[in-house]
């Protein structure tokens, strides 16, 4: 059990970067919507 | 409310204030490095950054920020898992505790790493000495930090202008453990041990009673069943208890930084209601104190690192406003007690002889205005530590630090996270004033765009979805609604406040939820991590946004942001996000129970 545990740890922290990395190209969008 | 209550209240209030604003001169000094104690702490500061590998000077843009607070979350988080799962080979452990289960070491070790502090087990009858210090107590003083870390990131994109950076996370990290917590978690302990706070590494004294006190148990056999006579009743005996185990520890030390912190987990299962961590009226005053200083002392600080300190002194009015009208609706409602009582000439009015009220849960030593200040301040910050227990509040009692929780731990808040909450809901009122004048709102000089409000979107809205999925999940499945202990509305507010503890990061509890189990232990660890982690990543893109920006001088159209306008606006906006987000929720719980209550059932 003690894997499952450590690899959500792993998952949650992965989430969270990739919710980073959405922000980010949120911002880069050009403003007004899509093309 | 009596006398007495408002003016334990007002004494509190003044205090807070008064030495709220000398320590956010010194935190901004500390910040921009220009304290004496900076100067002097530079060389082991250098030795710190040298050993980690850290480049002080290196500038960093917000998503590395944002990628340096996951890492060092997530090691943190994987280290107390170890320790926790690992206890029973480790040293300083004198009762030989086992190791804790891993559904609930995984649901610790998120709970610490967020700032949470939600605890599922009783710290003197599970944890040894080495995991409460090297484990949790460290965690203490690192997520504190990375709080205050990340408000002092989204300071910095406001007084910054067209920047690419917004700090560097180590060196942030080091400056606030190194100058703020750590000096002020000396001072705080050392006052406490001064009360009477246990500090020491003894394991746990069998004393004798002054009485034998003989109560009847189900006698069991030799493999620990129960044994039943002819018809089928458990056969009971005499037990006779003549000794009393007396658990010690090094409380002080975790204590200072547990309030400081707006930490709030106990070294005892009952934290400050324990006579050991919180002994006598003036040790509550202290930790009451002591729990909002440092996010008063944020705002300060925030209006000086902008410079303007009147944008600061509005959000502190707006804080200090919106605690005071909470603590008058908490201490009225225990103060009147429960109408049932008084039906059945049950004496509930104050004198000089009793407190009077509800004062079920609570400790005489601290009577209704001390147990309904601390109720308050625990849940307007993320604190969570508890000198009265929430599950016996009146309804309406509870009603009001659940509502506090849910509008996010923005009424001073937690170190850190209730500025930056605070900050958020202020970028919100702007965009509503904007839109209803017609003109781009703007905040400190700062202009607040569409990818702002975005990020402002998610962070608002990510709690409310987290705690109400959640307490639907929890009241939906068999496994959630095993462990009530209260069916009915109470039941209800239980698993609301579970969550919406868990989600905002507070840690406190309605006791009477049992959630050591695999079902609480997972969902609540996701509440915690996303709640805290999915709140700080939009936070510090704004902050690398603002940052990005030219700082615009006001003119006679900018709608002013340090007046009595602006605080009335953000106190409305407050209220009315938390309202419309959470009024059917709370109808369900603490509502229907207040009226149940009325009516005499």
């Amino acid at each position: 059990m003690d894997v499952v545990y450590i690899v959500g740890i792993v998952a949650f922290c992965g989430l969270c970067l990739a919710l980073a990395a959405g922000c980010e190209k949120l911002r880069a969008r050009a403003p007004g919507g899509r093309p | 409310m009596t006398t007495n209550d408002i003016f334990q209240t007002a004494i509190f209030i003044v205090v807070l204030i008064a030495l709220a604003i000398p320590v956010g001169r010194y935190m901004t000094a500390v910040l921009d490095g220009s304290s004496v104690l900076v100067r002097i702490g530079r060389p082991i500061e250098n030795l710190l950054y040298k050993i980690a590998g850290v480049d002080a000077e290196a500038e960093m843009s917000w998503k590395r920020y944002a990628v340096a607070v996951m890492l060092f979350s997530a090691v943190g988080a994987l280290a107390v898992y170890a320790l926790l799962r690992l206890q029973n080979v480790l040293p300083f452990n004198p009762q030989g505790f086992s190791p804790m289960t891993p559904d609930a070491a995984f649901d610790t070790a998120v709970s610490f790493v967020t700032n949470t502090n939600w605890q599922d087990y009783g710290g003197e009858s599970t944890l040894g000495y080495l995991v409460q210090m090297v484990g949790l107590t460290v965690q203490n003083f690192m997520s504190a930090a990375t709080g205050i870390a990340v408000v002092v990131a989204l300071i910095r994109g406001f007084a910054r202008h067209t920047a690419k950076t917004i700090g560097n996370f180590w060196v942030d990290l080091t400056r606030i453990t190194l100058y703020i917590l750590a000096p002020l978690s000396i001072i705080v302990a050392a006052l406490f041990m001064g009360q009477g706070v246990i500090q020491n590494l003894k394991p746990y004294q069998d004393v004798s009673t002054l009485q034998v006190t003989t109560y009847q148990a189900p006698k069991t056999d030799a493999q620990g069943n129960a044994v039943k006579d002819a018809k089928g009743n458990p056969v009971m005996q005499d037990v006779k208890v003549d000794k009393q185990t007396i658990a010690m520890g090094p409380v002080a030390s975790q204590e200072a930084i547990k309030m400081l912190g707006t930490n709030g987990g106990g070294f005892f299962n009952a934290n400050s209601a324990h006579p050991y961590e919180n002994p006598t009226p003036l040790a509550n005053f202290i930790q009451l104190v002591v729990m909002l200083l440092i996010p008063a002392a944020l705002c300060v600080m925030f209006g000086r690192m902008v410079g303007d300190k009147r944008q600061g002194y509005a959000v502190l009015a707006a804080m200090t406003i919106a605690f005071a009208v909470a603590c008058w609706g908490e201490i009225s409602a225990e103060q009147a007690g429960n109408p049932v009582f008084t039906s059945l000439h049950v004496d509930q009015s104050a004198s000089d002889l009793q407190s009077g009220g509800n004062m079920e849960g609570k400790e005489v030593r601290f009577g209704i205005a001390q147990s309904g200040i601390f109720t308050v301040a625990t849940t307007a910050a993320s604190c969570g530590a508890v000198n009265n227990m929430h599950d016996s509040l009146t309804p309406m009692g509870g009603f009001v630090p659940m509502l506090l929780i849910q509008l996010g731990e923005v009424i001073f808040g937690g170190v850190g996270s209730g500025l930056y909450g605070m900050l958020v809901f202020a970028l919100l009122a702007v965009f509503v004033a904007g839109l209803m004048i017609g003109r781009t709102p703007e905040y400190v000089g700062k202009k607040i765009e569409s990818f702002e409000m975005k990020m402002v979107s998610i962070a608002i809205l990510l709690t409310p979805f987290l705690v109400l999925v959640g307490t639907s999940i929890g009241v939906l499945s068999p496994l959630g609604t095993a462990g009530i202990a209260n069916p009915g509305p109470h039941g209800f507010s239980e698993i609301l406040y579970a969550f919406s503890s868990a989600a905002n990061n507070n840690g406190s509890a309605f006791g009477g939820l049992s959630v050591n189990t695999p079902f609480y232990n997972v969902l609540l660890a996701i509440a915690m991590w996303f709640g805290r982690f999915g709140t700080i990543v939009p936070v510090l893109a704004i902050a690398g946004s603002l940052a990005n920006k030219k700082r615009l001088a006001a003119t006679a159209g900018t709608l002013p942001t340090h007046g009595a306008l602006f605080v009335v606006l953000l106190l409305g906006t407050l209220v009315l996000v938390g309202a419309l987000t959470y009024v059917p929720a709370l109808a369900l719980g603490p509502v229907v129970e207040h009226l149940m209550m009325i009516s005499g059932h």
